[in-house]
C-alpha cells in the first residue's frame, strides 16, 4: 500500500515526508515544529490549523489548542497526560483526554 | 577585577547607584539559585512530598545548581579571557556530537515539565570540524542560557550550516510561545546585568576562535547567530 505523503517548506528546503512518520505537531508563535520517529526535526512558516488540513486523517489528535499528536505512536493516556512511543508527554485537560478515549475506542469514566 | 571593570563601565555612564546594582545584580544571580536549592531540598528532606513532586523538586534543585556554576563559570572565564589564561585548544570534533550532548543536558536540566523545548534541527548529516570544543561549548551554552531568560516559555532550535570551506555559521533562536506579557523576566534590570555579563563572555569567547555573534529579535523571537572559522570534513 501506498503511504501518504505531505511536501513541507521549512527553513531547510522542501522536503517530502510520510503522514505516519510525524510524531507531533506542536505550534509557537513562529511557525510550527514536527517531530518525526526518524528524530529529525522541522520548523515549518505553516500554522497548526492549516497544517492539520493538509494531514486529514483520523490518526492525527489535538490534546491542546497548539499540540496535534499522531495517534499510531501514542503509547498511554494517563490521568493528565499522554504518553508518544519516543517518551515525549503533553497535557491533556479532562474535556479532550474524554474526546481521546472515545477516538481510540476507550471506555470513558468521569 | 572583573567587578571592577563592570564597575568602572557602569561609572562611565555616570549611574549614582552603580555599586548597588553590580552588587544587586550579584547577590540575586547567586542568591536567588540558591535559595531555590535550600528551599526545596528543604521540602525533600520533610518527607511530605508526593513521588511526582519529588522529581519536579530535584529537577529544581539541579537546574538552580547549574544556573550558579554556569554564573561563575562566565566570570572565571571572562577572568581568564583578561589574563590571557585561556588558550585555544582546536581539536577535531563532531559537531552533531557536540550539540546533541548540550541538548541532552539541557533537558536532563529542564526534567520532564520544561517550558522549554529544545532541538538541534538539520542533524541528518554528521560534520567534523576542527576548533576548540570547550570555547564552542561554551558560547552554545551562553546562548541557551540568554534565550531561556528572553522567552521564559516556548522553542530553542540549534541550527548549522556550511558558509564556505573555511566557515560555518549556527544559529540558535528562541521562539515564544505565546505574546509577551508585561511581566516577562527580561525586562527587569537583574536581567537585563545578567545579558550583559552572559553576552560579553560570548563575545569574548568567540573572538577567541576569531568568530563573531550577533542578536536580532522581534516580539515573537530572538535569534543568536554565530559564525566561527573551521576546517570541515563530512562524516
Amino acid at each position: 500500500m501506498k503511504k501518504e505523503t505531505i511536501t513541507i517548506s521549512s527553513s531547510q528546503g522542501k522536503k517530502k515526508i510520510q503522514k505516519d512518520q510525524i510524531l507531533f505537531c506542536k505550534q509557537y508563535l513562529v511557525g510550527t515544529l514536527i517531530e518525526l520517529t526518524d528524530g529529525n526535526h522541522y520548523l515549518m512558516k505553516e500554522k497548526l490549523d492549516e497544517l492539520s488540513q493538509f494531514l486529514q486523517t483520523d490518526a492525527f489528535f489535538f490534546v491542546s489548542n497548539r499540540e496535534l499528536v499522531n495517534l499510531e505512536h501514542l503509547e498511554a493516556v494517563f490521568s493528565d497526560q499522554v504518553l508518544l512511543n519516543n517518551q515525549k508527554t503533553f497535557r491533556i485537560n479532562p474535556i479532550r483526554k474524554m474526546a481521546l478515549l472515545r477516538r481510540i475506542g476507550q471506555e470513558v469514566s468521569l | 577585577m572583573l567587578y571592577r571593570q563592570r564597575y568602572e563601565e557602569l561609572s562611565k555612564q555616570e549611574d549614582a547607584n552603580t555599586e548597588e546594582r553590580l552588587l544587586s545584580h550579584v547577590s540575586h544571580r547567586v542568591r536567588t539559585p540558591l535559595n531555590s536549592v535550600i528551599g526545596f531540598s528543604k521540602l525533600l528532606m520533610s518527607g511530605d512530598v508526593s513521588r511526582a513532586r519529588t522529581q519536579e523538586f530535584a529537577e529544581r534543585i539541579m537546574d538552580s545548581g547549574y544556573q550558579v556554576l554556569q554564573y561563575f563559570q562566565n566570570l572565571i572565564d571572562l577572568s581568564e579571557l583578561e589574563s590571557g589564561m585561556i588558550k585555544v585548544k582546536p581539536s577535531r570534533i563532531s559537531l552533531n556530537q557536540l550539540l546533541t550532548g548540550i541538548v541532552g543536558s539541557y533537558r536532563d536540566r529542564l526534567g520532564t515539565d520544561r517550558s522549554i523545548d529544545l532541538y538541534l534541527m538539520n542533524n541528518e548529516k554528521d560534520l567534523t570540524v576542527f576548533t576548540d570544543e570547550y570555547v564552542l561549548e561554551r558560547v552554545v551554552n551562553n546562548v541557551i542560557e540568554l534565550l531561556r531568560s528572553h522567552i521564559d516559555e516556548g522553542l530553542v532550535t540549534i541550527e548549522y550550516e556550511v558558509l564556505n570551506k573555511e566557515r560555518m555559521s549556527m544559529e540558535i533562536r528562541g521562539i515564544r510561545s505565546s505574546e509577551v506579557n508585561g511581566h516577562n523576566a527580561s525586562n527587569s534590570s537583574e536581567s537585563e546585568e545578567y545579558d550583559y555579563f552572559t553576552w560579553k563572555a560570548i563575545q569574548q569567547l568567540i573572538g577567541l576562535i576569531n568568530g563573531k555573534a550577533a542578536c536580532r529579535s522581534d516580539d515573537h523571537e530572538v535569534i543568536y547567530t554565530i559564525v566561527f572559522p573551521c576546517e570541515l570534513s563530512t562524516r
